[in-house]
């Protein structure tokens, strides 16, 4: 592995050398730049996974190494992905994975933010030993619960719909403590002086607390979507019929005892990935931090 | 269990610690530094059953790229994922792979919130770097690495997805952890009493290490 990524390394970052080299402030002495090249080299490792699915997704027959070894595709073809779209239910499991995610969020958002707000400017009787219980939800693993919980959605007659996927996701205790986080920074003088000039606690809500939520909704919304996109062992549980699976379930479902063509199931792969990544690179800074804070990926 | 305990010292130690080279080495202007940084989180937030099916591919016995590459080097190709020994490495580097970005992430942090003016100081008093390093970063790095040591463990006991479909617990038993094996018992050995049986230890282990976690993280919290 280690050859592969040095010989990409004099190929690969030169786009990116010629401009940066100049702003920055302190010199490049030969040890930065040993650090450097370390850096390059380990980060180029990093990414050859995701390099290596679109290689393989478009050469004919996934580049398949049987013969001899090589890094790049002899003819390239993109039409792969229209046979994958044709030969697997992937608009569907795409549909329904936006469904999902879409509504979870909602969701998701709206509670955490309800809640996060109680449990953060409101004192009631319980409020320590609730937000106690609800931080420990958030310790318990899904694969311990997946059995209650399949007995639950089975009894609600949930099996196979989406909302037997996206309701127990609904209230996230890791949302809501993010939330319970950043609302108690709001300064409690404004809301007492909304309090004093009328207002009703929904106003307070509406007005005061939700407009200067700005970077909360966009750190929950970013999480919580990479969250349920890539969510698999509970969609695996409850979804059961290939016209209801999500893009994680699916992709499975291709790894099975079927002998599908490599270059096929690394396009499905790489569709999988696409809406992921672009929400990183978009939103790269509130997911960093939100990683940060919560202390949870 | 066994293979609980290897998984996680397999995986836990090597991340924490790839993550700290990786954020020193970060932690200071380097051109890139902004995308090199993206290369090594960007594998964070690919799902589990992606980052497998890549990892099979990979790792094939017959054509994956790392077989390809060993012989082509004239090295004897390896059973990756039919072996049993073999099986569990492949696995810890698949999950330490994703891994990596959180803890140099989270370690990157932490350094930035070292304040400049100790290292200065040290250095006027004619510390060289790595005595910067052990005396003055590594201290202070501590809660943290207590930490993601705690937060790891917890990842690495939960984790599912990655065994699930690279292996399936397998070649035997060879890769089946404990969340593997209540999910084996559940599901496919219609045991649900024995499987919630072990989901109830599990959850004990997690709650300690969760309640060591909330201490430390309150002293972190102290220190800064």
């Amino acid at each position: 592995m280690t050859i592969q990524t040095r010989t990409r390394t004099t190929t690969g970052p030169s786009v990116k050398t010629g401009t940066h080299a100049k702003s920055g402030q302190e010199r490049m002495t030969a040890g930065r730049w040993l650090v450097w090249l370390l850096l390059v080299a380990g980060g180029l490792l990093m990414f050859f996974p995701i390099y290596w699915v679109f290689v393989t997704a478009i050469s004919p027959g996934g580049l398949a190494q049987g013969s001899g070894f090589s890094l790049w595709p002899s003819r390239i073809d993109f039409g792969v992905f229209a046979r994958a779209f044709q030969q697997q239910p992937i608009g569907v499991w795409m549909v329904n994975s936006v469904i999902i995610s879409a509504v979870s969020v909602l969701i998701s958002v709206f509670i955490s933010l309800l809640a996060g707000y109680a449990f953060a400017k409101y004192r009631f009787r319980g409020r320590d030993v609730l937000f106690g219980l609800m931080l420990l939800t958030i310790m318990v693993p899904i694969q311990v619960i997946v059995v209650p919980e399949f007995v639950i959605i089975s009894k609600l007659g949930l099996v196979n719909s989406y909302w037997s996927v996206i309701l127990p996701s609904a209230a996230q205790g890791i949302c809501i403590f993010i939330a319970r986080q950043f609302l108690v920074a709001l300064p409690d003088e404004l809301i007492e002086a909304a309090r004093v000039d009328g207002a009703s606690e929904a106003k307070i809500f509406l007005r005061i607390a939700l407009p200067m939520s700005g970077p909360l909704i966009a750190v929950l919304t970013i999480l919580t979507f990479v969250w349920r996109w890539n969510d698999f062992i509970w969609p695996l549980v409850a979804l059961q019929t290939p016209d209801k699976f999500t893009m994680s379930v699916g992709l499975n479902s291709l790894n099975g005892a079927y002998a599908h063509p490599w270059d096929q199931i690394m396009a499905v792969t790489l569709i999988s990935m696409i809406p992921v990544i672009i929400v990183f690179l978009i939103f790269q800074k509130q997911f960093v931090q939100g990683i940060a804070e919560s202390g949870l990926k | 269990m066994r293979n609980t305990v290897v998984f996680t010292v397999g995986t836990v130690p090597t991340s924490a610690a790839l993550g700290l080279v990786l954020a020193i080495m970060l932690n200071r202007r380097l051109p890139g530094r902004g995308l090199i940084r993206s290369l090594y989180f960007l594998p964070m937030v690919v799902s589990g059953v992606a980052v497998s099916l890549v990892m099979v591919w990979i790792f094939n016995d017959d054509n994956g790229i790392v077989n390809a590459f060993l012989q082509a080097t004239g090295l004897p190709r390896i059973s990756w994922l039919s072996s049993p020994n073999w099986a569990m490495l492949t696995i810890i580097i698949a999950v330490v792979w994703g891994r990596i970005g959180f803890c140099m992430v989270t370690y990157l942090a932490a350094l930035q919130g070292i304040n400049p003016s100790l290292l200065e100081a040290a250095q006027i008093d004619g510390a060289g770097s790595w005595r910067r390093f052990t005396n003055i970063i590594w201290p202070l790095l501590n809660p943290t690495t207590y930490l993601l040591i705690v937060l790891n463990i917890v990842f690495s006991l939960q984790a599912f997805d990655v065994i699930y479909v690279m292996t399936g617990g397998g070649p035997g038993f060879s890769t089946t952890v404990l969340v593997q094996y209540i999910f084996r018992s559940a599901f496919t050995d219609g045991k649900m009493g024995y499987a919630s049986a072990v989901g109830v230890f599990l959850v004990v282990v997690l709650l300690l290490l969760t309640v060591l976690r909330n201490r430390l993280s309150r002293r972190s919290k102290d220190l800064t």
